[in-house]
């Protein structure tokens, strides 16, 4: 099953898989640093649950959830970091 | 007179920019526009060996592919100016992103110079940069700095005085791409391009925007795509392209792709971090600040401290400058006399353009003197993203930007400044949005009336604390108009202006203290001055124009205005005199309780009035009732923008059809309401 952005839960780590978004989202994120094979945690919500802010390449990046659902990700496990970034992990 | 050089300052947002911006150039800053552009950017100079500098702060930006109006003129800077060195900061903490926007701006060859900044937040995240690899990584000068402390500046004005040899390593693409260029590339050859790096044209001809034309053809003087070779050049390049699988957006993406793989390489080599990124301060201090609980109390508290010191702090330098023009007046009369000036004309001038300049002065800068510097610390802390942050779930059912919170928060202090705010929120139809409701927010001009009004009707002047129950009282009205402000946002966006709500990307940056002094300079030059000038400009004909409407023929045109008026104004809650005052009022809006007393006390000029109960006295014997204080605080709130403001959102929107949108909207919203709660105070009253 594949799941998104928006399924992990706060303090979840995962490894960006696909950005199935608009050409001009895509090019958005690119620019913060969201691409393919990325690392994404997210940090906390707003009051409401929405948006939620992730840790990016080391900044924190707001997003709404409608967004973060466009993007496919794999979770990983706690093992997954900045050690074995170069091998998927889930 | 050695010539100037010039450098283009650019960076990602939140790297400190502006710091090293005021570290290098001290106190000398002014905005200015560059060539041919309206849009005001930042320029300071510094002395450096006898050797003169410009230096231009560039709109900070993610990428040179712009998403906002900001970030086009930004774009358009650094790839269209005539600068001879561009400076990059960088911030030590995140240098992989920021090294994708290094990479873009290497590749248009010019002189660059790289400043690794924030370095004392690195070393706290145990993150150390090698920082002679990384330069000979790049191929350019890399300078090491912790800006705020002043540490690495010498060594950048250095870095910029020497002549950087230009080694710049550039990237390769990928097989298909690099053969598509080959298509461009020649025939770029036989044309004149100034100062632009061919390949980097090459690139851009592939992947350009429509607005990159532009720049290019204001860049040029000519049209590029007029030119047949070069047509024929890119659609050969993109046939080949077409033809191994890769269209435009895929381009876009392998071009990208490439420029992040090799910064994603050189920050892996050149960082040396110790452990994870830790970020756990500042996940601390977020959970309370935007927790699902505390939010909201946060935000009203910090609403209410920035109120609460504007309005106590003003009222002591109000009255000083009050003084001051009251004084000066009599003096700067008696000068014109001798000099032989009549005395209709002195009276005109000093009655009453001075004298309304004085007032606007004297009302306008105090307030906008503290509220600006306080809105720059908010900044400086990383605090307002995370307004706009909290407040987003409420715009996106209005479908609009949650970045139009900061521009309501700039409309607090002048609507010029939030409807040129707007410029950050990225899509079209939400930004025109924010500018024609951006005058729903109450700004420093029309406060200290709403406040005198507050205390007159609402809270006994003698109260103890009185000044905090006007806080009070000010925070409802300004809450009221953010509602109404979401309310029409929604309406817009289901009608005139539809849509679906745009993408909400921003960064919340680390949590930093404030640099009080440097705040101080930069919103006063950069914010206060700048409105408080074009205010002037407008108060001084305004003076003498309603001077000459109560001095001329007896009155006659001012009469007849307001009994025009009258009945319009009492089927608001209102009347012809405060109508008329809204009118006269349209130069800048501190100036329509003035007139409306004026009128009233059927004076010749415009009353100095300070204290409160001159004005009590001279309201309720005009028969004004809690009735009219509060329509006329509604109307205050919502009627059609000041004439400064009107020309702002002019030249924002370029269009007429907006402006008069963003004339009638407010006004008509004003006339509703009133009328409701006209109709709502009458048949209380009758039941009562």
């Amino acid at each position: 099953m594949q799941m998104t952005l928006y399924d992990l839960k706060i303090g979840e780590t995962a490894l960006v898989v696909a950005i199935n978004t608009d050409a001009c989202l895509k090019q958005r994120l690119r620019d913060i640093g969201l691409i393919k094979n990325s690392e994404v945690k997210v940090l906390h919500c707003s009051p409401t649950g929405n948006p939620r802010a992730y840790l990016i390449k080391g900044s924190v990046i707001a997003l709404r959830n409608c967004d973060a659902e466009k993007i496919i990700v794999l979770r990983c496990g706690d093992g997954c970091g900045r050690k074995n970034k170069n091998s998927p992990c889930g | 007179m050695a010539e100037k050089i010039k450098i283009a300052l650019a960076g990602n947002p939140n790297v400190g920019k502006s710091t090293v911006f005021n570290a290098l150039t001290g106190l000398k800053q002014h905005t200015g526009n560059w060539t041919g552009k309206t849009v005001g950017v930042f320029s300071g100079e510094y002395k450096h060996n006898n050797k003169c500098y410009e230096i231009v702060d560039v709109p900070g930006t993610y990428s040179l592919i712009p998403h906002s109006k900001e970030e086009c003129v930004a774009r358009d800077f650094l790839c269209f100016s005539e600068s001879d060195k561009t400076l990059i900061v960088c911030d030590a903490t995140s240098l992989e992103r920021n090294l994708y926007f290094v990479y873009q701006i290497l590749e248009l060859n010019k002189e660059t110079i790289v400043c690794v900044n924030l370095l004392d937040e690195a070393k706290k995240k145990g993150i150390e940069i090698d920082l002679q690899l990384l330069s000979y990584e790049l191929g350019v000068t890399v300078v090491g700095a912790t800006a705020r402390e002043n540490e690495g500046i010498y060594e950048v004005k250095n870095a910029l005085e020497e002549r950087n040899n230009k080694n710049i390593k550039r990237i390769k693409y990928q097989k298909e791409i690099e053969q598509s260029l080959e298509y461009i590339y020649p025939v770029l050859f036989k044309l004149d391009l100034k100062e632009l790096d061919k390949r980097w044209l090459s690139l851009r001809l592939l992947d350009g925007d429509e607005e990159f034309f532009t720049g290019l053809k204001e860049y040029l003087g000519y049209d590029l795509r007029e030119n047949d070779f070069i047509n024929n050049a890119i659609e050969k390049s993109w046939k080949f392209l077409n033809d191994n699988g890769i269209d435009k957006e895929e381009f876009c993406e392998l071009v990208a792709e490439s420029l992040y793989v090799e910064a994603t390489r050189v920050s892996d080599r050149v960082t040396l971090s110790k452990q994870k990124t830790n970020v756990t301060k500042d996940l601390k201090i977020d959970r309370f600040i935007t927790g699902k609980y505390t939010s909201y109390l946060v935000l009203g508290f910090i609403l209410f401290i920035v109120f609460y010191i504007t309005i106590v702090g003003a009222n002591i330098p109000s009255s000083l400058l009050m003084d001051f023009f009251t004084k000066s007046e009599s003096a700067l009369y008696i000068f014109l006399k001798n000099i032989g000036f009549s005395s209709f004309l002195n009276d005109m001038i000093i009655k009453g353009g001075y004298r309304v300049l004085g007032w606007v002065v004297s009302v306008m800068l105090p307030p906008m003197a503290i509220f600006f510097p306080l809105f720059t610390i908010l900044e400086d802390l990383g605090v307002l993203p995370r307004i706009t942050y909290v407040l987003d779930s409420k715009f996106q059912k209005a479908k609009t930007s949650g970045k139009q919170a900061l521009t309501i928060c700039m409309g607090f202090g002048c609507n010029c400044v939030g409807v040129t705010g707007a410029r950050i929120i990225d899509s079209k139809r939400e930004r025109l949005i924010a500018i024609l409701t951006n005058s729903f927010t109450p700004c420093n001009g029309r406060f200290p009336a709403i406040i005198k009004l507050i205390s007159i009707f609402f809270i006994s002047v003698t109260t103890i604390g009185s000044e905090f129950f006007s806080a009070v009282f000010l925070s409802v009205v300004i809450v009221f108009s953010i509602a109404v402000t979401l309310f029409i946002s929604n309406l817009l966006s289901k009608t005139i202006l539809k849509g679906e709500k745009s993408h909400y990307i921003l960064e919340l940056p680390s949590y930093r203290k404030p640099q009080i002094t440097k705040v101080i300079t930069r919103s006063l030059i950069n914010r206060t001055i700048f409105v408080l000038g074009r205010a002037a400009v407008v108060a001084f004909p305004a003076g003498i124009i309603i001077w000459l409407l109560l001095n001329c023929g007896n009155k006659i045109i001012l009469e007849s205005i307001v009994s025009v008026l009258s009945p319009i104004g009492f089927f608001l809650g209102l009347d012809g005199e405060i109508l008329t005052s809204f009118i006269l009022g349209i130069p800048a809006n501190e100036i329509v309780l003035p007139i409306v007393l004026m009128i009233y006390s059927g004076s010749r000029e415009l009353l100095s009035v300070e204290s409160a109960e001159i004005i009590s006295k001279i309201l309720i014997e005009n028969s004004w009732t809690i009735k009219t204080a509060i329509c006329f605080i509604m109307f205050s709130v919502f009627h059609f923008p000041c004439a400064t403001t009107l020309i702002t959102i002019y030249k924002e929107t370029k269009s007429i059809k907006w402006l008069l949108v963003s004339f009638v909207l407010p006004t008509a919203l004003g006339v509703v309401i009133c009328a409701i709660l006209n109709q709502f105070f009458e048949f209380f009253e009758f039941v009562l």
